[in-house]
């Protein structure tokens, strides 16, 4: 086997950390803000569904992404009229959200394109391979800077410090005469579109076409990797890269056969590894995690 | 107001009755309309591949011998059992269940329903009223496994499964077998996508995995992940690298990269197995697939006549005979023996 951490690894990881760090800043805004949001998972699918129909219907992956940025802000839009004006329990509504946008996906596939697996695979992105090649590295860029964007906001700036003290001391807000519950709704649209954008970039950018299921579970990773950082958003970042290490250096390790001591070790360990550091990360952490004080809560 | 509301509902009962008798009379007289049931797998029926095959025989079915066809997607594992069962309750004519993973609660439902007939797609069954469509795919992945090293610069190939099940590592193992069989020194790199359901539908996944591969020097990728396929043929694209896919007919997913693809004709079984149940013909048990009865073929058409060159489909149909005449014998990973003796 030849050296396992390269460029070409370097270059999987990020690929891979891609829509969990999009995801993940969406969890970091929502939840700083006092809404616990499960619904991550069901943003995703709904940013990775709408951003494959825009780029089928106009032929262009830019417009794909900001489709689905779009869509996603919108289906947070009603995750928070239900959580902060209807006063939903959190986690439930959000576990009810994730599994609307897993029924609705094949439903609205199966209304366009008279299928119901996903949509067709898009034209557009085969034949312009060194267009897509440079959308991905700038939407990669992107991604890897708005971390320090949204710890520059959270931090430095008033809309920043308003959205922090939804999530810590609403009344402080309610008395200054600002309406907490108007803060947290902004934070979970934004979360909504970074999470929508994040979801596209699993149909836009790294493959061509939406397959029903294709989030395979990154939302809750990039949730987990929210908790296990404290809320922070640059430690968060850092989690989901080196998760997404772990699952490019597990990919590239299936490819030949490996012996510890003798033994063979089987794929599906392998395979398990990234899950298994999620699960170590949060027992490690959570003992010792700056929850925000009024996550969860009503405003 | 009642009264209008009972004539519309009148004149509707008569177009319906009117509809259903007009269709009956263009029917031939010996081709009963049955029902047909057919529950297709989590890849669910468009995924281009495996159940698509499926598909195309049911529709087949519905334009040629004029069935009336129902289908379900089961979501999950869990969703089998109750979707073959409500179809059984409704006493439809056949049941179809696509992918092994139904083998179970087909068997199950078939036992309450002993009237019922019923055919499973990829997996044995014991009950006297189930047909088990069978097919060898380790012959047509020995194809793949010629194909690909017949077409390799670099003397290495790649073969990247969906879940790590022993259906997958059977292509595995036939596709090592057809690629040593035209050279011995050929080096085959395997991955699979998963060891969950979700490994059907995960073509990023898919993606890395064939880009990985290309980047340590495999140039040909035979694929067979379901859903999946997509991400493979994805990275042969950026990587402008051959694939071969699986199933249905893949090569139009991107003409000129996809070498060929290895059909499996579900929908020759599926529409067989109707036609049966009309005429009265069906029969329960096993009925295999190979390459000596045409189940198992690969593609040539004009998508790919660029790059599957003549003498490599010469090749192909040479081995297509030995293995019909039973000259060559492709080691089958169900059978314990061949998975011993064929080691790495």
């Amino acid at each position: 086997m030849n050296i396992l951490f390269d460029f070409e690894w370097l270059m999987s990881s990020l690929r891979l950390a891609l829509p969990l760090l999009l995801a993940a800043m969406g969890g970091v805004v929502c939840e700083r803000s006092g809404v616990v949001n499960i619904a991550l998972e069901g943003l995703m699918i709904i940013g990775a569904l709408a951003g494959a129909i825009v780029v089928v219907a106009t032929g262009s992956q830019p417009l794909g992404l900001f489709g689905a940025m779009i869509a996603g802000a919108v289906g947070a839009t009603i995750y928070a009229i239900f959580v902060i004006y209807g006063r939903a329990q959190q986690v439930v509504a959000g576990a009810a959200f994730n599994m609307l946008a897993i029924g609705v996906a094949p439903f609205v596939t199966k209304a366009i394109f008279g299928i119901s697996g996903g949509t067709p695979g898009a034209e557009g992105i085969a034949n312009n391979q060194e267009f897509s090649r440079m959308l991905l590295m700038g939407v990669t860029g992107f991604a890897l800077v708005v971390p320090i964007l949204i710890w520059w906001i959270l931090e430095r700036t008033r809309p920043g410090l308003l959205l922090r003290f939804a999530g810590e001391e609403p009344g402080a807000l309610e008395s200054a005469g600002i309406s907490p519950r108007k803060v947290r709704a902004a934070a979970v649209v934004a979360s909504g579109a970074l999470a929508g954008l994040g979801g596209a970039t699993l149909s836009v950018l790294l493959s061509s076409s939406f397959a029903r299921g294709m989030t395979g579970g990154r939302g809750f990773m990039a949730l987990a990797a929210v908790i296990f950082a404290g809320w922070r958003p640059i430690p968060a970042a850092i989690v989901c890269l080196v998760f997404a290490g772990a699952d490019a250096a597990q990919i590239r390790l299936q490819g030949s056969d490996h012996f510890v001591l003798g033994f063979e070790i089987p794929v599906q360990l392998i395979q398990a590894l990234p899950y298994l550091l999620t699960f170590i990360a949060i027992a490690l952490r959570s003992g010792s995690a700056r929850v925000p004080r009024y996550l969860g809560r009503e405003a | 107001m009642w009264q209008m509301i009972n004539r519309m509902l009148l004149a509707w009962a008569l177009i319906f009755m009117s509809a259903k008798f007009a269709l009956a009379g263009e029917l031939n007289p010996e081709r009963r309309k049955i029902r047909v049931g057919v529950v297709f797998d989590k890849g669910g029926r468009d995924d281009r591949s495996f159940n698509a095959a499926a598909a195309r025989g049911l529709d087949e079915a519905k334009r040629q011998l004029g069935i009336d066809a129902k289908y379900v997607e089961a979501m999950d594992d869990n969703a089998y059992e109750p979707a073959i069962r409500t179809f059984a309750r409704k006493k439809f004519d056949l049941i179809i269940a696509v992918g092994f993973g139904q083998a179970e609660p087909m068997s199950r439902v078939a036992v309450d329903f002993p009237e019922g007939r019923f055919a499973l797609v990829d997996a044995p069954s014991s009950q006297p009223n189930v047909r088990s469509l069978l097919f060898s795919d380790h012959e047509g992945a020995f194809l793949a496994g010629a194909a690909a090293i017949m077409k390799s610069a670099t003397g290495k190939v790649g073969f990247i499964g969906g879940m790590d099940v022993p259906l997958i590592r059977r292509f595995d193992l036939g596709y090592r077998a057809g690629v040593r069989h035209m050279q011995k020194g050929g080096t085959t790199v395997s991955n699979f996508v998963g060891v969950t359901a979700d490994s059907w539908n995960n073509p990023p996944k898919a993606k890395e995995l064939a880009l990985a591969q290309y980047n340590s020097g495999v140039d040909v990728i035979y694929v067979a992940a379901g859903a999946s396929n997509a991400g493979v043929f994805d990275a042969a694209g950026a990587k402008s690298k051959f694939a071969i896919g699986t199933d249905s007919n893949q090569n139009a997913m991107r003409p000129g990269l996809i070498l060929t693809s290895i059909l499996k004709r579900i929908d020759v079984a599926v529409f067989q197995t109707v036609s049966d149940v009309q005429t009265n013909k069906f029969t329960g048990g096993k009925i295999e697939f190979g390459i000596a009865n045409g189940g198992i073929d690969y593609a040539f058409d004009r998508y790919n006549e660029g790059v599957f060159t003549p003498v490599l489909r010469s090749k192909l149909d040479e081995l297509k005979r030995q293995i019909a005449a039973g000259v060559i014998k492709v080691p089958d990973y169900y059978v314990e023996a061949d998975r011993a003796t064929f080691k790495k």
